[in-house]
């Protein structure tokens, strides 16, 4: 099974929930925002990335691990990769995080990162993604668990 | 192999390129408006089909021909379809352009018909446009035969 996580940029709910996932991050505990700095493409990925299924890692039980940005066309992107997966033998799970993390802290993380620039930016988007880390941690573990049921 | 022939909406230039490689429009002639007007699946795609690849048959040699519309997003569907195949263990797929060369007109006509509901209008215009650049679709869907060929041999 290829699992892939899906936010607006890919560069910050979808990685935080895929290191979740794999266990990098506590599913119980909200980590530090430092820890959710080093997280692999926690505020790295440029508008060209998106679109891309960037690999994360695999799982104890063999699931592959992959984020993406939808990007500025949202709806083609959900479409084309529904319908790409849907043309492969391997079975592909994408999980949108936006609904975790909400509407506002999207935008604020978006606008952060224009208007800080790149540093300041993950800073912050990393504050907000810590308030709503047990979201994010649920949706996250809520998909291994229908996994192995 | 899967054979993407792209285009904006997936209305015109790619269904007509795909039934091209399919046999199912001579090459060697000009086709009439008329002819254009009558190929199946031809200014029929609706806003929502983009994105969606449309599966119009296999080639000769086995070959899945499709098409597809990305909208603006070009380069981002671009990416996530050939990623996703290429994740999924899939042969990477051969994608073509078919909006060379297009004028103006008939951009004009595909969304008024398609955009505004104007069939009545647009679809004449376009499916003009198309006749127009016909000879340029056979070059086209030629090369990729012939790339189709190198690749098997």
């Amino acid at each position: 099974m290829k699992v892939v996580y899906l936010c607006r940029t890919g560069g910050h709910a979808a990685p935080v929930a895929a290191a979740i996932r794999l266990g990098l991050l506590p599913a119980e505990e909200r980590p530090t925002p430092e820890a959710l700095m080093r997280v692999p493409y926690f505020g790295r990925i440029g508008r060209f990335d998106s679109g891309f299924l960037l690999p994360c890692g695999r799982t104890a039980q063999e699931d592959e691990i992959y984020v993406a940005g939808r990007g500025r066309y949202g709806r083609l992107f959900s479409e084309i990769t529904a319908a790409a997966a849907g043309l492969c033998r391997d079975e592909f799970r994408v999980i949108g995080c936006e609904r975790a993390v909400g509407e506002w802290r999207l935008l604020a993380m978006h606008l952060a990162g224009i208007l800080l620039g790149p540093r300041a930016g993950r800073a912050l988007a990393a504050r907000l993604l810590r308030r709503c880390y047990p979201a994010l941690a649920g949706l996250a573990l809520a998909d291994r668990d229908r996994g192995r049921g | 192999m899967r054979v993407f022939y792209q285009c904006y909406g997936r209305a015109h230039t790619s269904i007509v390129a795909a039934h091209l490689h399919l046999g199912n429009l001579p090459a060697e002639t000009r086709p009439t408006v008329r002819e254009i007007m009558s190929l199946p699946y031809f200014d029929r795609a609706r806003e929502t089909d983009i994105g969606q690849p449309l599966l119009l048959g296999r080639d000769r040699d086995g070959h899945e021909i499709f098409a597809l519309g990305l909208g603006m997003g070009i380069r981002q569907g671009l990416g996530a379809l050939c990623s996703v195949l290429r994740t999924g263990g899939e042969e990477e797929p051969l994608v073509v352009n078919t909006l060379k060369g297009l004028g103006l007109v008939a951009r004009l006509g595909g969304g008024l018909s398609r955009e505004l509901g104007l069939v009545a209008v647009g679809r004449p215009l376009v499916a003009h446009g198309v006749v127009k650049i016909f000879p340029r679709l056979v070059r086209t869907v030629d090369e990729v035969k012939a790339v189709l060929r190198e690749i098997v041999s």
